[in-house]
């Protein structure tokens, strides 16, 4: 827990109502390849502060680089806060109870500590593999990690330190038949490095499965039952619902209050959506937010009925409901907003010949590029198939599938059992003016019985 | 040895908006310092987000083992400039608290079945570029921009509609304000989604729209084959009225860099796609030496990494007629306001999911749409399907002006 410069700060001799400060000390490091020469082999050491000063109804907020003048900073806020217009004063801290905590889970592991060579080694070593295909056209291979420690202390008598430690590597690819591309990946992420090793076979079955879709048709846009697989109903979760559940949302709205309560039926009776921070050695860790609230697992949606919401401290108080530790900022730049961790589906009981048997005719979206979502989410995907009289067919190519949140929820007619948790060192949620910000998602298979497919 | 430094430096201020009151303040100042070591053929990194001094940097990058990547080209040499730009008018908070609540106390008045809620910042950012074969090039630049959601009070969506302005020299945000105010007030005449092909407007062509397309204006992915136009440099692939340029220094549109990332002047616009014909690849000096042409001052570099190739501002060349214009000309047409995740598959095949869109008749606007998608392909988009592209971006200051196209609107 210790760090010099917040031990030496008095947080309480300061004129304002509340106030904190977070270091974030991020070690990390990106190696590129591309078509087997080495491109960029990189360390990015990071050190910066985010400081806070809650005063007359408003926050006001300074990032900085400079961490040793915290206190003249803090002192500058206050100073900052005087001189506005006070806003409504809220009560955002009786309820927070000091604590001091540390979870250093990853000292002595720090990916940071690996030599740059080490990494190399791993990404040469599927060089060969990778590079085999006579179909190759072009291929990458990107390898990311980081080891973040992040301080916090604040005027409450709260103080932790939390590492998080994660790596992943990337295999980008396109292949070509006469005219026809197909542009795929393979990837994979992990809390420990040597759980890197031994993709060799992921790669090879990989590229055998992408050459399938060099001979595939476009879709006929329309309405298909579709079967996603849990990679896909992760960013589902993510995108369709998750968003939906930051009450940063609800803010100001009355309607939605009165339409969003807590017990309203808004699901199949087979969807549970949960989000938890503590899932230890996901990309959605997060045991503490960055207002000092300790992560939870909050059920959103249970059994099809709204359970749950996530909070800060400021959506909390003004929607009378419980801080849940969602309150999350990519770095050391940004202030905390209300953001997801890990969020899934949890899984059903169908196994995936019996998903399949249930969808009939229909497509089965295997993975995906990219998400996104509003009352409308979108999923792009990158390799999806028909499903005819109960079995999987050929390959097809889909732009997207998109829904209704609203309506998409309701028509999901089971779950399986094959739940995964998916993690990711490069990407993440965006939101505002923050991304990307470390999230996980997961889910098993899942059937709707109707999507838009184009 | 040759080594290079990169020292960016930001300070700014920006305030929140929430619920439609300022719920923040803040101001920021970061340091961030990166440097480049050619030795012995090998280019290593080193960087720091913090304050640092150059030697310090300097010493790390010399002391890392194994990071050191091929290098067999050479940087530029004794080359300097110093450009600053913009106006430090919203470089204070209390500045940017008048503006956005005046902006504000307007929009309310004028329209109070919203819920407003958004950010706006204010930005100096000082680029020093420097390397031990007499190069030495500053760049400094005021930027401020604003972007105000707005959700209708009986939506359910999380929100449903937004925009922007930005600028280096400032800006007026009550002329964004104005200028969305009549769709806000057609937002609650929602109308049955008109089927089949249609012309549409597309207000904010972006990545969505260029993404396919960008891979093969890369030199690296045009030669090795991986693209949908692999050997149709030259040759005419697009409509006469689609052309589409790399700015590099165009500060009415928002971008300002006269060199890129590996110090290679690139100040006027690079052609890529003019009248339709192919016309260029963008290169870095990696790229430039495998391939044996010049830089096309395609260099991108952070402060924190070795550079790589990628545009400075992908933007289509305007044409004759302003958006207003072309509004008033068409009998019918939808305006898509806002468009998220749409993607293209590897044979080129388009869809875009749309959340905001508006109709007009004759001119006239009509009312709102519910959400849709859009499904064309980027052969006909940009070819017999491209009406027109409007001579003006729809908000000031905007990186691209309008599309006018048809394409397939899907319930």
């Amino acid at each position: 827990v210790k760090l010099d410069c917040l031990d030496r700060l008095d947080l309480s001799k300061f004129n304002c109502d509340y106030c904190d400060v977070r270091v974030e000390d991020v070690r990390r490091t990106d190696i590129g390849y591309r078509n087997g020469e080495l491109l960029s082999c990189d360390s990015k050491p990071s050190l910066g502060a985010f400081l806070r000063v809650y005063a007359r109804g408003r926050w006001f907020y300074a990032s900085s680089t400079a961490l040793d003048s915290l206190e003249e900073q803090i002192k500058a806020l206050c100073a900052t806060a005087e001189g506005f217009p006070g806003g409504a004063a809220k009560d955002l801290f009786s309820a927070i109870k000091p604590y001091e905590r540390g979870l250093l889970n990853y000292r002595g592991r720090e990916h940071s500590a690996l030599p740059l060579s080490k990494k190399r080694e791993l990404c040469e070593a599927y060089l060969p593999i990778l590079q085999s295909d006579p179909l190759l056209r072009e291929s990458s291979i990107y390898y990311s990690d980081y080891y973040k420690v992040k301080h916090f202390k604040s005027s409450k008598g709260v103080r932790y330190a939390y590492d998080k430690n994660l790596a992943g590597i990337y295999f980008y690819y396109t292949l070509k038949d006469g005219e026809q591309l197909f542009d795929d990946y393979i990837r994979a992420s992990s809390a420990s490095f040597e759980d890197l090793r031994g993709l060799e076979g992921k790669i090879r079955d990989g590229m055998a499965e992408s050459k399938l879709f060099l001979a595939a048709k476009t879709v006929t846009p329309g309405n298909y039952r579709v079967l996603m697989a849990s990679s896909v109903v992760g960013v589902f979760a993510h995108e369709s619902f998750g968003h939906k559940s930051e009450a940063d949302a609800m803010l100001g709205d009355e309607n939605a209050k009165k339409e969003w309560a807590i017990g309203s039926k808004i699901a199949s009776d087979c969807v549970t959506i949960v989000d938890e921070g503590t899932l230890l050695g996901s990309s959605g860790y997060c045991p503490f937010d960055d207002e000092g609230t300790p992560a939870q697992k909050t059920v959103l949606i249970d059994k099809g009925v709204l359970s749950g919401r996530l909070h800060s401290l400021s959506t909390a108080q003004a929607l009378g409901e419980k801080p849940t530790g969602n309150a999350r900022s990519i770095d050391f730049e940004y202030e905390p907003i209300v953001r997801m961790t890990s969020t899934y589906v949890e899984a059903g009981k169908d196994s995936f010949e019996e998903l399949l048997a249930k969808c009939g005719e229909g497509i089965y979206i295997k993975d995906w590029k990219h998400g996104s979502g509003l009352s409308r989410f979108t999923i792009a995907p990158k390799k999806s198939y028909w499903v005819r009289q109960g079995k999987l067919a050929e390959p097809v190519l889909v732009a997207v599938i998109t829904g209704s949140v609203f309506e998409t929820l309701g028509r999901i007619e089971a779950c399986g059992s094959d739940f995964e948790m998916h993690s990711s060192v490069l990407g993440g949620c965006g939101k505002n003016d923050q991304g990307p910000l470390p999230v996980a998602d997961g889910g098993p298979t899942m059937l709707v019985s109707e999507m838009q497919v184009s | 040895m040759v080594h290079e430094f990169l020292k960016i430096e930001e300070e700014g201020a920006s305030l929140e908006i929430e619920a439609g009151a300022v719920s923040s303040f803040k101001s920021a100042r970061k340091a961030m310092n990166g440097v480049r070591v050619i030795k012995d053929g090998q280019l290593s990194t080193a960087s720091f987000v913090g304050e640092i001094k150059e030697e310090e940097l300097l010493q790390r990058c010399l002391d890392t083992q194994g990071g050191g990547v091929p290098c067999d080209y050479e940087l530029p040499k004794n080359s300097q400039s110093e450009r600053k730009l913009g106006e430090p008018k919203l470089r204070g908070l209390s500045e940017l608290h008048r503006q956005a609540s005046a902006a504000l106390e307007f929009l309310r008045s004028k329209n109070d079945r919203f819920i407003y809620s958004g950010k706006a910042v204010s930005q100096r950012t000082a680029r020093t570029h420097s390397n031990s074969q007499g190069l030495r090039h500053y760049r400094e630049h005021d930027e401020a921009y604003w972007w105000i959601t707005y959700k209708h009070k009986e939506s359910k969506s999380l929100m449903d509609g937004y925009f922007t302005a930005q600028g280096f020299s400032g800006f007026n945000f009550m002329d964004s304000v104005q200028r969305h105010l009549p769709l806000l007030n057609a937002f609650e005449r929602l109308l049955p989604t008109p089927l089949g092909m249609r012309k549409v407007i597309i207000v904010h062509p972006h990545e969505h729209l260029f993404s396919k397309l960008g891979q093969s204006l890369r030199i690296d992915r045009y030669r090795e084959g991986s693209c949908l136009y692999a050997g149709k440099l030259g040759q005419k692939i697009f409509s006469d009225k689609f052309s589409l340029d790399d700015l590099r220094d165009d500060p009415s549109r928002c971008v300002f860099r006269p060199f890129d990332g590996e110090g290679t002047p690139a100040s006027a616009p690079l052609p890529l796609i003019s009248k339709g014909v192919f016309s260029n690849l963008i290169c870095d000096l990696r790229y430039g030496k495998k391939y044996g042409v010049p830089s096309t001052g395609n260099g991108q570099r952070s402060f924190n990494s070795n550079a790589g190739l990628g545009f400075n501002g992908l933007a289509l060349q305007g044409g004759p007629s302003s958006l207003e214009q072309f509004v008033q000309s068409m009998d019918e047409c939808i305006l898509v306001t806002l468009a998220m995740g749409g993607d293209t598959t590897d044979n080129g095949d388009f869809s875009l999911p749309v959340n905001l869109a508006f109709v007009y008749k004759n001119g006239q606007l009509q009312g709102r749409l519910d959400s849709f998608t859009l499904k064309s392909s980027v052969s006909e988009m940009f070819g017999p399907r491209l009406l027109a592209v409007s001579s003006d971006p729809a908000d000031k200051n905007g990186l691209n002006p309008a599309m006018v196209m048809e394409m397939e609107v899907l319930a």
